[in-house]
């Protein structure tokens, strides 16, 4: 397989200051049907276009992300 | 009668008036020349003497009307005229007109038909709806005469009522729709709002002479019905499956938008009572806003008599208020009183009263300045004084801070963890939070405000969400790290987080950019990954580069697979594959695209053997195979009651018989002549 650089495009990202707060994070949240990939131990890609439902599940659970970009 | 006036403006001319000599009847004719005969009334409309001797004559009240006449030069719509003077405070001057147009001092321009005459015209009630004009004798011998001014009944001597109201309806407004932003209203079967839905949003509000808002009677229902009325009004929220919720995106709280939404909205009604919400679609809507139109233009900047507005709104179209109200059953009074209430609630009027009896006045826009009036506490309370906030102050706090009390001069704000995470999840910083609160405070801010601010910062940044970028993996490292170097030094703005030696997720530079930085050709991934497996010979397993994969596709294979980094290779796990894909077809479906030369046959019996649990196969020597060598026979066998119960069709020619029912068929295709040739 070939191994050029790949740039994935309409992504977005959430990342956490430690692991641990990941994984609290993720307990609260049902992810079930938001396609989303964990990429180290403290962060989690999805879709851009599930950018919004994230951040809107966790505001529920009382998680206030920083949203940028 | 055909339109026989040449000119367009101004007042009639000595050969127009000759032309309009069939329209005056014996009446006019006779107050201008002494028989009916005579066609010299043109003539004698242009002698100045006989025109001066008739205006000697007339009343005061058709001087008046005449002198409008010549204050617009001469011509004009008789309902303005007549709508004019009435605003001006004159009474209803229809029957002077009438007058006037008898005596041939005012003259209709177009009739309605041929033949009719001016006596049968005036009777009619669209006689005002028609252009006039006076002759140019008659307008040089009443110019000179001053303009008849205004004559209403005016107050100087009152004081307004109640200034900070308008800022107490902002701030309701405000909290109404920030809250629905984050809780929509659900509505009862009967358009009531839902008890405990309307709880929470209802108790921080307040109504000016009412106090806070508890709902518990259907005056207080009213209020709110009428205040989410008002922004539905404003267009700021709106209504699905009985919800309410609020658009997001910022809102402007001013009185003239207040305003605009009262007389707008379809959603109030000034005759209910209670808290129903709904929309009525009624002419009430325009009924307002012909009563604001009759009192903007009233000349006066005095205070008026509430009723002397009612008088007002009848005498200038009666037949539309009529129109308006019908079937209501509310008189004018009370619909003009509501108007007055709802106006000067929302800022649009002023108010004042003297011996029981009401009085408005158009407002006086004053250019209020913003004055700091925060008093922020150590406790983390911020108080809000009134008297000299600005409407746009409190928009702001709202955004990180929860009213805890509400009283009639003072607001008390209070800072805690929710509201503030609240703030900084809606784009605030720690600083620009600390630089709104320095500038409208009156007082310095407490260090333990300041500390609660930085704190509730540093938590906030514990979870960050980049909402667009893109991803970046590339295996040489000194090509990456080149590219991005080149990032920074072009575009410093742009967001660079490192997610792993060879992986890091940019945002704030588009495709092209991004491609562009990279010496080598870069693959671009989008909505489908590449072939990002590779089947081996083992069954369930294959070698995978997650480089060439998408999200979906990475989420997925960290669902179903256990994915070795070292040997890159993935083992299917079929029970994490049922509980994942909605069985073979589904797995097939996205393992295709994503294989490179497709999924192997090999790899396909292994799925279907690992998802159904094992298949087991046997050879059957019970089972006797019938060849027709002539397939439209072998359909017309088919077809045939006997046979098509003991056989089974396997292709064309293929049919297959239970062994032991080998006899019964050979003897019924002998009866049909049909010959075995293995017997």
């Amino acid at each position: 397989m070939e191994d050029l650089p790949v740039i994935s495009e309409g992504v977005a990202l959430l990342i956490c200051e430690t692991p641990s707060l990941l994984e609290e994070a993720l307990v609260k949240i049902d992810l079930s049907h938001i396609p989303h990939h964990r990429i180290n131990p403290k962060a989690i890609l999805v879709p851009e276009a599930f950018a919004e439902t994230l951040s809107e599940l966790l505001r529920k659970q009382g998680v206030y992300p920083r949203v940028e970009g | 009668m055909e339109d026989i006036i040449v000119s367009t403006s101004g007042p009639l001319k000595i050969a127009e008036i000759k032309l309009l000599r069939a329209r005056f009847d014996h009446e006019t004719v006779k107050e201008w020349v002494s028989h009916w005969e005579s066609n010299e009334i043109s003539t004698a409309m242009a002698s100045v003497e006989k025109v001066e001797s008739i205006l000697e004559r007339i009343e005061e009240d058709e001087r008046i009307i005449l002198s409008e006449f010549a204050a617009i030069g001469g011509r004009a719509d008789g309902e303005n005229i007549r709508k004019s003077l009435t605003l001006r405070g004159h009474n209803d001057v229809s029957r002077t007109m009438k007058s006037l147009a008898n005596k041939g001092l005012i003259l209709p321009l177009v009739m309605d038909e041929n033949n009719i005459s001016l006596s049968e015209l005036i009777h009619k009630p669209t006689f005002f709806h028609r252009e006039f004009a006076i002759a140019a004798t008659v307008l040089t011998a009443v110019v000179s005469d001053e303009r008849i001014g205004a004559n209403i009944e005016t107050r100087e001597d009152l004081e307004p009522q109640q200034k900070d109201d308008a800022k107490q309806m902002a701030l309701n407004f405000a909290l109404l729709h920030h809250g629905l932003k984050s809780k929509k209203l659900s509505l009862t079967k009967q358009d009531l709002p839902n008890r405990r839905s309307v709880q929470t949003l209802a108790e921080k509000l307040w109504v000016p002479g009412s106090g806070n808002l508890t709902l518990s009677n259907d005056t207080e229902l009213s209020d709110f019905s009428f205040l989410v009325a008002i922004l539905f009004g404003m267009e700021l929220i709106s209504i699905e499956s009985s919800e309410i919720s609020a658009h997001n995106g910022e809102a402007v709280f001013t009185p003239a938008h207040f305003v605009e939404g009262f007389l707008t909205t379809e959603w109030w009604n000034e005759n209910r009572r209670g808290g129903v919400i709904q929309n009525t679609a009624s002419s009430l809507p325009a009924l307002r806003r012909y009563v604001l139109s009759v009192f903007t233009r009233i000349e006066t900047e005095q205070w008026i008599s509430i009723e002397t507005l009612v008088r007002y709104c009848l005498a200038v179209d009666r037949a539309f208020v009529e129109h308006a109200l019908q079937g209501t059953e509310m008189p004018m009074e009370k619909f003009v009183k509501k108007w007055v209430k709802a106006m000067h609630l929302l800022g649009g009027i002023e108010i004042s009263s003297d011996d029981n009896q009401d009085f408005i006045r158009k407002k006086v826009e004053e250019e209020s300045e913003i004055h700091k009036s925060f008093v922020p506490q150590p406790n983390g309370e911020i108080s809000v004084f009134f008297d000299p906030l600005h409407v746009s102050q409190f928009q702001e706090l709202l955004n990180f801070a929860e009213i805890s009390d509400r009283q009639e001069k003072t607001i008390i704000f209070a800072l805690n963890s929710q509201s503030m995470q609240l703030g900084f999840g809606g784009g605030l910083s720690d600083k620009t939070m600390e630089a709104y609160l320095s500038e409208h405070s009156v007082t310095p801010i407490p260090e333990t405000i300041r500390f609660q601010i930085s704190d509730g910062y540093r938590v906030h940044k514990q979870h960050t969400i980049y909402r667009h970028g893109q991803l970046i993996r590339c295996r040489d490292y000194d090509n990456l790290d080149m590219a991005l170097g080149q990032l920074k030094h072009e575009n410093p703005d742009a967001i660079i987080v490192h997610l792993s030696s060879d992986t890091v997720f940019v945002s704030g530079i588009d495709l092209n950019g991004m491609t562009r930085l990279f010496s080598d050709p870069v693959r671009i991934d989008q909505e489908l990954s590449g072939p990002c497996f590779k089947f081996s010979d083992t069954a369930l397993k294959a070698t995978y580069d997650p480089f060439r994969a998408n999200i979906s596709t990475s989420a997925m294979v960290q669902n179903i697979t256990e994915f070795d980094k070292k040997t890159r290779s993935v083992v299917f796990d079929p029970d994490k594959i049922n509980a994942n894909f909605d069985g073979f077809d589904d797995l097939i479906a996205f393992l295709e695209p994503r294989t490179e030369n497709g999924v192997p046959a090999e790899q396909r019996v292994a799925f279907r053997n690992a998802l159904t649990g094992g298949t087991s196969a046997q050879f059957r020597d019970d089972i006797t195979i019938l060849w027709i060598e002539d397939e439209v026979l072998a359909d017309a066998l088919y077809e045939l009651d006997s046979l098509s119960k003991v056989l089974v069709r396997l292709g064309p020619y293929a049919f297959e018989v239970d062994s032991a029912l080998k006899d019964k068929v050979g003897k019924e295709l002998k009866r049909l002549n049909i010959e075995m040739d293995n017997e």
